[in-house]
């Protein structure tokens, strides 16, 4: 590879990462989280607890005669009957038709077995599910202007990790380099080291997110090409994709079959404990469908049974079945972006995998701004790279501390405040914007000591928090052995000792008390003196 | 891109806008006439051809910047465009809709 090739895809690199980094930082920390999107529903609703597994003859009759009372013509029914991270308990779910051109009203409501009636008193929340959407969506964006945005920063992404692999003279020797306490080579060094111990994890989450819709929403043009230009056809693909088999409403109505029956047909073929889901089309029509759904956990695809939905009988198996390899390969690359599969241990690689690439964009970002300190320690900078540098404060500390507030808030807002989920997500934004402020105003490298302390002080007040309001803290989770929500509250910990070891190596050495020490960032700061 | 750092705005305005919009399609015309040439019905086409656009796409994204001169770079992806959309359209005519 030539000199002048590498140099310009460094270039490349450089630029494509910095112009994107924020979003995309946010993108990995919101996304990051979302591998533990149901574990952090069940713990902003403190009210509701996991129910112990169900027998089928518990769980289906009781779903089914909920859905006959409140679901009447609807076009579709879902019924969880196996407890699971996603259905901590029976849930039900219901999409009724539109009425008067509006959008058809969708219900998911849990419900309790014994008593057959719907769980209410848990407190209105965005959950962990907020957070998830926010990484592909963002948030306060009409249609799907979120989405299109992520998309393009999405694919610098794509362009940063190629180009950064080719900006590699020594792939593996940089490796295993680690410079501590050089300055800007000691951020180059980390960046290294998350970016190749991590590459394959990033290149898999960066193209399977392009692949999201097999990328039609935003690169259709094969597809329109292909099927020349017929809009009628190309609507129609989605469904073609996925193999799925619709039925259409007969408007002739006609009894619904007994569901138990079609539960346990598929429970004796998989096993117990095995239904992902029962879903009804159409329910009450005469081209009613049934279909039950296996579980994905610990393994890429699964199989399903079809059933006529008057009859009963079976119509088929594997309606999940894509029609070629391509169309598999694309299924593929969605689980191995969602790893709805992942059993506890692959979940947790997928978090820390997460966290790895969210530290390469830190750590590439601090490099940018390390590189292009001005010698002269008076001189302030050109007025981008103040803005970098700021921004940089405000958005790799400052968002953690907004991840943090929504937390607080959800624990803090009253119960019964109105829209109680959407000012969850507003405390959060408005504490991000309460950072950026801060960062833009204090002095860069107080800026960063002071938005550290503040990470770990929000991150330490809300296990603290949630002992003074909740019944499900850290010292009765730890007792019950319920690790779901104890991990929750012990990783929050966690982040917030981590937020000390980064606000003290922020630190100028001569307020640490090391004589000898420089911290990496702060080796002749122009703002280290007190500025 | 072979001056190194210091580019004028206008050159990095131009050479970005190349890369992006004349990238997207080149990488949408060269992979429908992937989709359309292959011996595979039009639904396995369509998807394969989609899986490749965004290779396509970063990889011409990677050469706008690596040549020398802006000019190659409006050349190559422009007429490749140009090109591969002729030739897709000629296949789409020989082998019909779908």
């Amino acid at each position: 590879m030539n000199g002048m090739f590498r140099q310009s895809m460094t270039w490349l690199h450089t630029w494509s990462g910095i112009v994107v980094t924020w979003l995309l930082y946010f993108m990995f920390v919101t996304g990051t989280i979302g591998y533990f999107d149901d574990e952090l529903d069940l713990w902003m609703t403190p009210e509701r607890t996991a129910s112990p597994p169900l027998a089928l003859a518990d769980a289906v009759p009781v779903a089914e005669s909920y859905l006959h009372e409140v679901g009447d013509g609807a076009n579709r029914w879902f019924i969880y009957p196996t407890i699971q991270r996603s259905s901590p308990q029976l849930s039900t779910f219901r999409e009724m038709p539109a009425v008067d051109g509006g959008d058809p009203v969708r219900k998911r409501k849990e419900l309790d077995v014994k008593t057959g009636e719907p769980i209410t008193d848990a407190r209105k929340t965005g959950g962990g599910q907020v957070l998830y959407r926010m990484h592909y969506l963002l948030h306060y964006f009409p249609g799907r202007i979120g989405f299109y945005i992520m998309a393009i920063v999405t694919m610098f992404m794509f362009v940063g990790l190629t180009t950064g692999v080719v900006a590699h003279k020594k792939i593996f020797k940089d490796f295993f380099t680690f410079r501590w306490a050089k300055g800007r080579r000691s951020w180059l060094d980390l960046h290294n080291i998350a970016s190749v111990s991590s590459l394959p994890f990033q290149l898999m989450i960066t193209y399977s997110g392009l692949l999201f819709t097999l990328g039609l929403l935003w690169m259709p043009f094969v597809a329109l090409g292909g099927y020349g230009f017929d809009i009628q056809r190309i609507v129609k693909l989605p469904a073609e994709f996925t193999a799925e088999d619709s039925v259409e409403r007969s408007g002739e109505s006609r009894a619904l079959v007994p569901l138990l029956p079609l539960a346990e047909q598929a429970e004796a073929a998989w096993g117990p404990q095995q239904i992902a889901f029962i879903r009804v089309d159409y329910p009450g029509d005469a081209n009613a469908r049934v279909i039950v759904q296996q579980r994905s956990t610990g393994r890429f695809s699964s199989d399903a049974m079809t059933f006529d939905g008057v009859s009963g009988a079976l119509l088929g198996t594997t309606a999940t079945g894509v029609p070629n390899a391509a169309l598999e390969f694309a299924g593929l690359m969605f689980a191995l972006h969602e790893g709805g599969f992942a059993e506890p241990l692959l979940r947790w690689i997928y978090f820390i995998s997460g966290l790895i690439g969210t530290a390469m964009i830190a750590t590439g970002a601090v490099y940018w701004v390390e590189k292009r300190r001005p010698k002269d320690p008076s001189d302030p900078g050109s007025r981008g790279y103040r803005f970098v540098e700021r921004a940089n404060v405000a958005t790799l500390a400052g968002l953690l501390t907004a991840v943090a507030v929504y937390l607080l808030a959800n624990r803090l807002l009253p119960v019964g405040l109105a829209d109680r989920a959407a000012w969850e997500v507003h405390c959060m934004f408005l504490a991000w914007l309460a950072t950026f402020v801060h960062a833009f105003t204090r002095p860069v490298v107080r800026a960063w000591v002071e938005q550290f302390w503040i990470v770990a002080a929000a991150f330490f007040a809300v296990p603290v928090v949630n002992v003074l309001t909740t019944d499900v803290h850290l010292l009765n989770t730890l007792r019950d052995g319920n690790w779901t929500l104890a991990s929750v509250d012990l990783v929050l910990l966690s982040t917030g000792i981590a937020a000390v070891f980064a606000a003290r190596a922020m630190m100028p050495a001569k307020e640490r008390g090391d004589s000898d020490a420089v911290a990496p960032a702060l080796a002749a700061h122009p703002g280290a003196s007190g500025g | 891109m072979a001056r190194g750092a210091g580019h004028s705005r206008w050159y990095v305005t131009g050479r970005t806008l190349a890369a992006i919009f004349l990238g997207y399609l080149f990488a949408s015309t060269s992979c429908l006439v992937v989709a359309l040439a292959l011996p595979v019905d039009r639904l396995t086409g369509v998807a394969i051809g989609t899986l490749l656009t965004f290779l396509v796409w970063g990889g011409a994204i990677m050469w706008a910047f690596a040549v020398e001169r802006t000019r190659t770079v409006v050349l190559g992806l422009g007429g490749g465009t140009v090109l591969s959309g002729l030739i897709a359209w000629g296949l789409y005519l020989v082998k019909g809709a779908a």
